[in-house]
């Protein structure tokens, strides 16, 4: 069933036009990858989804409902940047999420705060910021929400986190809830994704399943988009 | 959420402005004990000028610190990088601004009373209790409270047009705020430039609708009022005061509402 929709959206940011009549339907249940080069417009529809933005033209619903207050309270967003506040440390993160997300589970962000040896009183702007992309990472995906967008969830982390954060993707949602995983990071994250957008100067130039694409062109994901669009 | 929001708002201003009431009010204490016990010598030289200067550094770090704070916490956590958080919050545009306004109204309350009670305790422990005998002089003249109701009322109009007029202040700000950052660059400055702007407009509004009050006799009709019935026109000044203000901070409050809700711009 579909989750999120987009009809004839589009943003423009004064004369610069950041997408281009969109129409997508995504359906619960999958891991979808958004991909594309930089200021392809990834960035934009994901705020647009969260009401981070308004639409020039077009709108975006989630569950049938326009983005705001009832969708906030099942949609666990990571933007692609340091957004918790960085005098807050883990209890006190912990105690906020709690108080205001009502599908927050605080076992599951203490499990995965263990697995990734993230301890400690300091404040979250105190650690590195590769930790601090781990613990945004697992307070997001902590949530037992129905839609997760995730906007470069991988870009600033070792490898071995970005095994563990894979994995943790994967096993952590719910079947019924979408994952949407915004990348330029395709071979990463290509085994687990279900559908690929790809996006490409504000418009959508295919939007496939993983396992089709693969069969039709013979190549893997990242391969055909090297090939074909020669732009990561 | 509204309460949720101002809790959390009490946590953010209160690890800053909780540790600086209380070394202020200790500080307070301290400084009235040293008057009283201390030599007078000791306390007229550099440690007494010492004492007091950091006692007066003090209640003013308190109200520089509120001031500071009311900006930045809307300015960083509503449209800095934080805002990504709060405005994934499930709530509405409306209630965050609210949440903002209500809690630097409390604080700005807070610090009042915290600074009063810092002179009250440097004058307790300077002049010990003997300072309350002059109260007992108040019962000694009955006929004051016969004009305690309407003294209690024009003092609670008083109060509220202090709190209507902070929040019109706050709310300015933030409409100000809002404005600057529309702009991709030099956001603060076009703040500034857009709060310079609301003044102009306010100074303009106010020459022209002084001059058609006294164009068309409203003035001379309030002075007739006020010679008849002085505490009556009191009340109408205040009444139309709060309007006003009221007035004003739902002005603002829109612009603030429209800009973060339909024209958000975060970095």
């Amino acid at each position: 069933m579909s989750i999120l929709e987009c009809r004839s959206l589009s943003k423009n940011y004064g004369s610069i036009q950041a997408l281009k009549n969109i129409d997508l339907s995504l359906d619960s249940g999958r891991i979808v990858g958004l991909v594309g080069p930089n200021g392809s417009g990834k960035t934009t529809l994901i705020k647009l989804a969260q009401h981070l933005l308004t639409p020039t033209a077009g709108m975006v619903t989630i569950d049938g409902m326009l983005p705001g207050p009832q969708t906030k309270a099942f949609v666990s967003y990571l933007p692609d940047r340091d957004f918790l506040p960085q005098w807050m440390n883990l209890d006190q993160l912990t105690a906020f999420y709690h108080e205001f997300f009502a599908d927050f589970n605080p076992a599951k962000s203490a499990d995965m705060l263990e697995a990734l040896g993230v301890t400690g009183t300091m404040p979250l702007g105190k650690m590195s910021k590769g930790t601090r992309e781990k613990v945004q990472l697992i307070f997001t995906m902590s949530r037992e929400a129905r839609v997760y967008l995730l906007d470069e969830p991988i870009a600033g982390v070792d490898p071995a986190t970005r095994d563990y954060i894979l994995r943790t993707i994967l096993t952590n949602y719910s079947e019924n809830a979408l994952v949407l995983i915004s990348t330029h990071l395709i071979t990463d994250v290509e085994p687990i994704l279900d559908e690929v957008v790809f996006l490409q100067n504000g418009t959508i130039a295919l939007h496939e399943n993983s396992d089709a694409l693969r069969e039709r062109t013979g190549k893997s994901i990242d391969g055909y988009f090297r090939e074909v669009y020669r732009c990561f | 959420m509204l309460l949720k929001l101002i809790g959390y708002e009490m946590k953010a201003f209160g690890r800053i402005m909780l540790p600086l009431y209380a070394a202020t009010l200790g500080f307070a204490l301290i400084t009235g004990l040293s008057i009283q016990f201390l030599p007078d010598d000791f306390m007229s030289g550099l440690p007494g000028i010492l004492l007091f200067m950091l006692y007066g550094i003090l209640i003013l770090a308190i109200i520089i610190m509120t001031c500071v704070l009311s900006v930045t916490r809307f300015y960083k956590n509503l449209l800095g990088l934080e805002g990504y958080l709060m405005f994934s919050l499930p709530t509405d545009t409306a209630t965050l601004i609210a949440s903002k306004v209500l809690s630097v109204l409390i604080w700005s309350m807070l610090s009042t009373v915290v600074s009063f009670l810092a002179i009250f305790l440097s004058a307790l422990g300077a002049g010990g209790f003997g300072m309350f005998e002059g109260f007992a002089e108040i019962f000694s003249h009955p006929e004051l409270f016969e004009r305690l109701p309407s003294a209690l009322a024009t003092t609670i109009l008083f109060l509220l047009m202090i709190i209507l007029g902070a929040a019109a202040s706050i709310v300015r700000i933030y409409a100000g705020i809002a404005i600057g950052h529309q702009f991709n660059d030099h956001r603060i400055l076009m703040s500034i430039v857009a709060l310079i702007g609301f003044n102009m407009i306010g100074t303009t509004l106010t020459t022209i609708f002084s001059r058609a009050g006294m164009y068309f006799g409203i003035f001379d009709s309030f002075g007739q009022i006020f010679e008849a019935d002085t505490l009556r026109s009191l009340y109408i000044a205040q009444g139309g005061m709060i309007l006003f203000l009221l007035a004003q901070t739902a002005f603002f409050g829109v612009i603030t509402w429209l800009l973060l809700d339909r024209k958000l711009n975060l970095e």
